[in-house]
């Protein structure tokens, strides 16, 4: 029985880790109407929904040095548990589009980035959260990993009613559009008795390395091997696949891996321990106040959905150094640069199956991406 | 022996339509396990199984893959097929109505000169992570 990653969190610790679900109550939020049937098309410049508010001393995903140091305590914050992130970037802006299903476009952390915004199969955003918090984590101003490097174009699917074809247009209007990364915080898990991917659907992935663009995919929340008879996307050697860690700076309980997923990253969560922050619906349709923490335009949230814009984050600010890189270069240097985390005490070996000549843990792949060495490798390739 | 004859005859006209390419590679249907209504329409979802034992699932729409710098909108409305649209890359989605018999036109697109691939637009609902 497949879960989703929040409803298991919830069980496990409710008054530890919120996702975005609706309530909250008072402040100046806009009505539930205005938002859950946001039109599709959108015109800029756009106007942003409240105010944006500097919570990054909450942000334990990409900073350490300012974390609010009662927080860090109270929450077993390891201080290794960020992703290192350079001291400085430039501002040249990469395009990233993130596939997903709802978006708060006009949220104002986020709104000042998109550039696009196209409907593939529904007429209205009917449900609003995933799509945006996934966007935070990339593209926030306080709480993202390259809110200055990046231009955001959102590709919404009803992922209820999707097809093929859906997914396909999905991936083709990225590219036309020129994006060089493409986010995807989903995927289509199946076993042996299910008709596998088509060859139309992997050619179209594929295609998208082909023309020079980064596609990144979560491995998914169930705690699977994927090794074990499972056919997943973040498995396609075309893509990087990315599974999730803690704020104990380890792979969370709930992270699907296997030996073709490439990297891990912080996504939050995992039993009894606190999830990542980053954008949510606004005003009243967001969470209420996590744990008195933050307003409701904001949320802690788990799963490998987050840990995914992370990478894509970091891909953007490799490409905003060095936009020659090719997808291979790329995943070259995320892998080769990655931390080994808890080396102490599991094991990475040398896979004499791949082409790199960094060590590999089946549960934490090649270990967690670390920003600031795979951007000055970028650099350093120029 | 007559009857034996008969009865393989019918297995064969059972069978024998229930196929399209996924490019080069045959996907044979074995049974239906959902039942057509006179009322469905594009949007509704269809179950098979095929001879390998794999359930697929798709929409009465057909999904083709045309050849690089062709045109293959020709081929659709040669055989009375308006309702596609062009999903990039020379990729179209092709809506059937519910008297169009979804086997019998991926193998006719098939068959043209232009088209690399058609075969149904298969369900992929998609788990948020």
């Amino acid at each position: 029985m497949r879960k989703h990653i929040s409803k298991i969190i919830i069980s496990s610790s409710l008054s530890l880790v919120l996702t975005a679900c609706g309530g909250g109550s008072g402040g100046d939020e806009a009505p539930l109407s205005d938002i859950i049937t946001l039109p599709t098309n959108i015109s800029f410049p756009i106007t942003p929904i409240g105010t944006a508010v500097d919570y990054s001393k909450y942000a334990w995903s990409i900073n350490s040095s300012t974390l609010d140091s009662t927080y860090a305590t109270n929450n077993n914050i390891d201080s290794d548990a960020h992703i290192n992130m350079p001291t400085s970037t430039n501002n040249q802006k990469v395009k990233v589009a993130v596939i997903d299903q709802g978006f708060q476009y006009n949220h104002p952390e986020i709104y000042s980035k998109v550039i696009d915004l196209k409907n593939i199969n529904q007429t209205v955003l009917t449900e609003s959260y995933h799509g945006t918090l996934v966007s935070g984590v990339i593209a926030s101003t306080y709480l993202g990993v390259a809110p200055n490097n990046v231009e955001l174009i959102l590709i919404n699917i009803d992922f209820d009613n999707s097809t093929d074809a859906d997914i396909i247009e999905a991936f083709n209007y990225a590219k036309d559009q020129g994006a060089k990364v493409i986010n995807c915080s989903w995927g289509s898990t199946f076993d042996e008795s299910i008709y596998s991917f088509s060859q139309q659907y992997l050619n179209t992935i594929k295609s998208m390395k082909d023309a020079g663009i980064n596609v990144v995919f979560a491995s998914g929340n169930e705690a699977y091997d994927l090794d074990n008879n499972l056919m997943d996307e973040s498995e396609l050697d075309t893509v990087i696949g990315v599974g999730a860690t803690s704020v104990l700076n380890d792979v969370t309980d709930y992270s699907n891996y296997g030996s073709n997923i490439d990297l891990v990253a912080p996504g939050g969560g995992g039993t009894n321990l606190i999830g990542l922050l980053t954008t949510d619906l606004s005003g009243s349709n967001g969470s209420n106040n996590t744990f008195n923490l933050v307003n409701n335009y904001y949320t802690f949230t788990a799963g490998t959905s987050f840990a995914t814009p992370t990478v894509s984050g970091v891909i953007a600010l490799m490409l905003s150094e060095n936009p020659n890189l090719t997808p291979n270069e790329i995943r070259t240097i995320l892998i080769e640069t990655a931390d080994k985390i808890q080396s102490g005490t599991v094991t990475y070996t040398d896979l004499t199956t791949d082409s790199t000549t960094s060590t590999f843990n089946t549960k934490r792949a090649y270990g967690k991406v670390n920003a600031a060495a795979a951007v000055q490798a970028a650099i350093d390739a120029i | 022996m007559k009857y034996l004859f008969i009865f393989i005859l019918s297995l064969t006209f059972s069978y024998a339509n229930k196929f399209y390419y996924e490019f080069d590679k045959k996907v044979e249907i074995k049974t239906n396990t959902t039942t057509k209504s006179l009322n469905q329409t594009y949007d509704d979802i269809q179950e098979y199984t095929t001879t390998d034992g794999k359930t697929v699932k798709f929409k009465n729409q057909i999904l083709v893959q045309c050849k690089k710098n062709s045109y293959c909108e020709d081929d659709f409305e040669n055989l009375n097929l308006t309702n596609y649209k062009n999903i990039g890359n020379n990729t179209y989605v092709i809506k059937l109505d519910n008297t169009q018999d979804i086997f019998s036109f991926c193998q006719k697109l098939y068959d043209k000169e232009d088209i690399k691939s058609a075969h149904p637009n298969y369900i992929r609902k998609l788990i948020k992570r």
